[in-house]
């Protein structure tokens, strides 16, 4: 364990500084953003939660959290330019496993402080809104911030119930997804680098079922009638079903050499 | 700094992990970190010691599911997942021109026509064609006299389904409506092919200039089938009565008499001064509410027309207007509500309740309050000497102050009453305090057009209940 623990935190040591530069960007830039939304006076009266997602907050995660997946690629091919560190590792003394679940463990918790980031943000944003909707005063018979308005939003809002889901079935979709997520993205490159493109089926199969997943934890509770059968456990289940999966062939296209 | 760097996994791990864990803990603590408290204001608790008043207060989101039980208010957080969660959706929906039953939804509309051999007068519009198109031709037709058909359409509540059946009623009930002048308008549009030929006329009625008050309708489900009347006030002649839809034929077959309704009973308008309030199925019985010679009467039927038993009520009329009425039935009880409309009983509201015991209906209770408060009921059930009501109440004064009723301020408020001598008297009356509907604010000073569309974004009180 000793080795995987040296190989995570070697695999850890090329990423964290861009992983917190943009952890440091997306909080800065959401800060920001909620604080010029105050200049539209009737923004002053919104739920925090619909603040967040007006003053464009979601995008800025968005970008962020398709910087983290690019740094992911790109800590991929790395391997394989200048310097083909890849034949290094693939040479060392130790289980070639354990290259592959360094990767993918390192990845995880890039995107693990991805989404810290963004909470402490939501935090962090919550309180600069409240102080500041308390010091500008406020209409006759208006009660600001709204008692439990941080939580509120946390429950309410369809991007912080991807994040923070608060129920065990959300909980468990939401990491499969992340999971699928990551291990899809190194499954693509291990693919690409072994020349196995009929395989790119599974990872549409996957990219799709993770859409799908999103698309039914965002709509089921829009109440227009649609959507009515649950098959968030379904998802999720095939979800873990496809991951497993990508692991078991990564594994086995690793260990057969094919990758170099 | 060796050490620092050896170990930097481990060093951005575990904040990040922090991070969740305290925002669960956070989270855990503030699901019931909010005031909901039953606040006395009159009276003792104890006369709330037999029931047990349940409920929820949501939004699409989430809940907070409520007892009232001996006198003791319990709560807890329910995290909606999916739509299946939501209870207020899960449940009866009362729709403003129709109802659920089951799998299906009814509507009812109508549709007016002149009169058989009424007098008209027509005037061509003056620019006679329509929207410019020389092929329609429109003019306005003035008459006396409207004939009134109802049509009730029957379809899948879920219309994603992939086999949606839509069917219809149409059914001329003989109900006419008879003005002094010739001010209804009708709309006439006359279709012309390319010869000039008319090819299609049409009338519509122009609803404005239409004397009184547009027909509603009653509608209630027993034994899963349907029963109408149609709701009129006295300025209306010609037939109305407590009808069966038999049966519900699709839409398309063009049909002007499309489908099958039994007539249960049938009264004359021209012959009796009587107009209907409502109908509600109690127990395998109809209970037809009406207001005779303005005198207000609760009268129950068999399935077959057959009148059982019959109360009157002399001191609620009709004379200063019709007044709007909310039914809520109880096992062998009918609770009724109602509020007139009219400026000088605006601060009125009456409360009934009614039981029906075999063949005969006898009158449990009785409350008349005059107050400022607007009440909007969401439940009122009755247990032997004992009334209660469970209201949403709202300062008259205050709704003027708001862009909307739904946006202003409301109380949830419990009231207990008791007869005794057949004398009615309010025991205890109390408000459900909390802050975890503060919702409304946001809407008083934002003008979002879609709070009327969605209400579920917003935390109400849903399916209250008293047992």
């Amino acid at each position: 364990m000793k080795k995987m623990y040296y190989l995570i935190n070697h695999e850890f040591r090329g990423l964290y500084r861009i992983v917190l530069l943009t952890c440091v960007v997306l909080i800065a830039l959401q800060q920001f953003l909620l604080i010029k939304s105050m200049d539209y006076y009737q923004n002053r009266f919104e739920r925090f939660e619909l603040l967040f997602s007006k003053s464009g907050c979601i995008i800025v995660f968005l970008v962020c959290f398709f910087i983290i997946c690019g740094l992911c690629v790109f800590n991929i091919y790395s391997n394989y330019i200048d310097s083909k560190s890849i034949y290094t590792l693939l040479t060392l003394p130790l289980p070639r496993e354990y290259i592959y679940f360094s990767k993918l463990i390192t990845y995880m918790v890039c995107f693990l402080i991805l989404l810290a980031s963004q909470i402490i943000s939501a935090w962090t944003g919550y309180g600069i809104i409240s102080v500041f909707i308390s010091s500008h005063g406020a209409a006759e018979n208006f009660i600001l911030p709204v008692n439990n308005g941080l939580f509120l939003a946390f429950i309410r809002s369809d991007f912080f119930r991807l994040i923070l889901p608060f129920g065990f079935r959300s909980f468990l979709s939401s990491f499969a997804m992340i999971t699928s997520l990551v291990c899809t993205i190194y499954y693509a490159a291990i693919l690409e680098r072994s020349k196995r493109y009929f395989r790119f089926s599974v990872v549409i199969l996957s990219l799709s079922l993770i859409i799908f997943s999103l698309v039914h934890r965002i709509n089921p509770l829009t109440i227009l009638g649609l959507y009515k059968n649950d098959y968030i456990n379904a998802l999720t289940a095939a979800l873990f079903f496809t991951t497993a999966f990508i692991i078991y062939d990564s594994l086995r296209l690793i260990r057969k050499s094919a990758v170099v | 700094m060796d050490k620092l760097s050896k170990n930097i996994f481990f060093i951005a791990l575990i904040p990040a992990v922090l991070v969740f864990v305290v925002s669960y803990g956070f989270m855990a603590n503030a699901k019931d970190n909010s005031a909901f408290c039953l606040n006395d204001l009159e009276g003792s608790r104890d006369a709330l010691k037999d029931i047990i008043i349940s409920g929820y207060l949501e939004d699409r989101y989430h809940g907070r599911f409520f007892e009232i039980k001996n006198g003791t208010v319990e709560s807890r957080f329910i995290y909606y997942q999916h739509q299946n969660d939501i209870a207020g959706l899960n449940s009866y929906i009362n729709l403003s021109n129709g109802l659920e039953h089951n799998d299906f939804t009814f509507i009812y509309n109508y549709e007016f026509e002149i009169s058989r051999g009424a007098e008209t007068e027509e005037h061509p519009n003056e620019n006679n064609h329509n929207t410019n198109n020389p092929l329609v031709r429109s003019s306005s037709v003035y008459t006396d006299s409207v004939d009134i058909y109802a049509r009730i359409t029957k379809s899948y509540t879920d219309y994603t389904r992939p086999a949606p059946d839509f069917s219809a009623i149409f059914f001329n009930p003989g109900l006419r409506y008879v003005s002094s002048s010739m001010d209804i308008e009708f709309i006439k549009h006359e279709y012309l092919d390319s010869a000039g030929e008319i090819r299609d006329t049409t009338h519509h009625l122009n609803r404005e200039t239409f004397p009184a008050v547009l027909p509603k309708m009653a509608m209630t489900m027993l034994n899963d089938e349907l029963y109408f009347s149609i709701i009129c006030t006295k300025e209306y002649s010609g037939r109305n009565g407590i009808y069966k839809a038999v049966n519900f034929e699709p839409w398309w077959q063009n049909s002007k008499y499309r489908g099958t309704v039994d007539i249960i009973t049938s009264f004359d308008l021209d012959d009796t001064n009587m107009e209907v309030l409502g109908l509600e199925a109690v127990k395998d019985k109809l209970v037809l509410l009406l207001f005779e010679d303005n005198e207000f009467k609760a009268r129950l039927y068999n399935t077959e027309g057959k009148v059982l038993d019959e109360l009157a009520f002399n001191d609620i009329t009709s004379e200063e207007g019709f007044p709007e009425y909310q039914g809520f039935v109880r096992d062998s009880y009918l609770n009724i509500y109602l509020k007139y409309a009219n400026e000088n009983r605006l601060n009125e509201k009456v409360i009934l309740s009614i039981g029906i015991e075999g063949e005969s209906l006898s009158h449990k209770h009785k409350v008349t309050e005059y107050s400022n408060q607007e009440m909007y009921p969401h439940m009122i059930a009755s247990k032997d000497d004992m009334l209660y009501v469970i209201a949403l109440t709202k300062n008259i004064e205050e709704l003027s102050n708001y862009p909307s009723q739904v946006l202003t301020p409301g109380h949830l408020m419990i009231f207990a009453y008791k007869t005794d001598n057949d004398k009615t008297f309010l025991v205890y009356s109390g408000e459900l305090v909390t802050d975890a509907n503060q919702d409304y604010y946001r809407n008083l000073y934002i003008n979002d057009m879609s709070f009327g569309y969605n209400s579920y974004d917003y935390r109400e009180f849903h399916l209250i209940d008293v047992r």
